[in-house]
């Protein structure tokens, strides 16, 4: 079993880290792979594009906004606060690996997407396209 | 590491050990009065109102007895943490009951990575029991620097 989590927080200078901490620890006692990328004040430093497509299941203990969260495209996913990780670590991490299955998929029913999008995307990859006429039924190209 | 070794992150001079207080704002103010003194804050009532305004974001009694009021604030020199051990506890919001130990984080402002990292490993630091322990056991507000010190910045 392996698993991916983001911790971050308001200030950036504890939860964070105790957060990171303590999810490493319960994932550790349960037998369970682990990296935490913590997106704090003390620089972070993202965990390797490898490493999140390897991963099972992910844990976002956040109280901000997942940096980079297009990374996760696709990972099943868990969102928490960063202070439910601190205090109930293990059952946390339990959550997550034992709802894989249920656990909802990063990007893929994003319901803010279109708001928070800046500046719609060219999209050259027509990832989550199967719409080939959307833009052009769109812009109303004849 | 091209700068000097940071300053320690605890000296004796900003530990209270038996704090007795009756709010957790009686006992950041106390801690904070530590600080100014050690020249670490250079402004008392401005980097209190800071780490109020982060205090009523979210409260910060954590599982395990302990609290950690904290702010990155412009009135901040080094970053700091001043420990206080109390025998009675003080009310910090933990579900669990209140903290017999209290940790006033501060970080300045602009700090800069590597300042940072060393709070970071303070507050990773404080998820261990172990680590914990070893303060509430402390008898001395040097010992507890000490502590911290070794485990912290070694």
């Amino acid at each position: 079993m392996k698993i991916v989590a983001v911790t971050s927080c308001i200030t950036g200078i504890a939860h964070t880290y105790m957060a990171a901490e303590a999810l490493e620890q319960a994932a550790k006692k349960a037998g369970y792979e682990i990296t935490v990328e913590t997106q704090g004040s003390a620089g972070s430093s993202p965990m390797k594009q490898s490493t999140i497509d390897a991963a099972d299941v992910v844990i976002f203990a956040t109280d901000l906004e997942v940096k980079d969260r297009r990374r996760f495209n696709g990972k099943p996913f868990l969102q928490i606060g960063v202070s439910k990780a601190l205090a109930d670590a293990e059952n946390v991490v339990a959550q997550a690996v034992s709802s894989i299955a249920t656990l909802p998929k990063d990007g893929a029913a994003a319901p803010a997407a279109p708001k928070a999008a800046p500046a719609a995307e060219k999209a050259p990859k027509n990832d989550s396209g199967d719409k080939p006429g959307f833009f052009s039924r769109l812009f109303g190209s004849k | 590491m091209s700068d000097a070794t940071p300053a320690a992150l605890t000296t004796e001079d900003i530990v209270i050990v038996g704090l007795v207080a009756e709010t957790k704002e009686d006992a950041t103010r106390q801690l904070a009065v530590k600080l100014a003194n050690d020249g670490r804050v250079t402004d008392l009532d401005g980097f209190l109102a800071d780490v109020r305004a982060r205090e009523e974001q979210m409260a910060t009694g954590l599982p395990g007895g302990i609290g950690i009021p904290h702010a990155r604030s412009a009135h901040v020199t080094v970053p700091s943490v001043a420990v206080a051990t109390s025998v009675d506890g003080v009310n910090f919001g933990a579900a669990d009951g209140p903290a017999h130990l209290i940790f006033l984080i501060a970080a300045p402002d602009g700090a800069d990575d590597k300042h940072l990292h060393i709070l970071a490993a303070l507050a990773r630091k404080l998820v261990h029991e172990d680590f914990r322990q070893s303060l509430r056991d402390a008898n001395s507000g040097a010992e507890i620097a000490a502590i911290i010190t070794r485990e912290v910045q070694s």
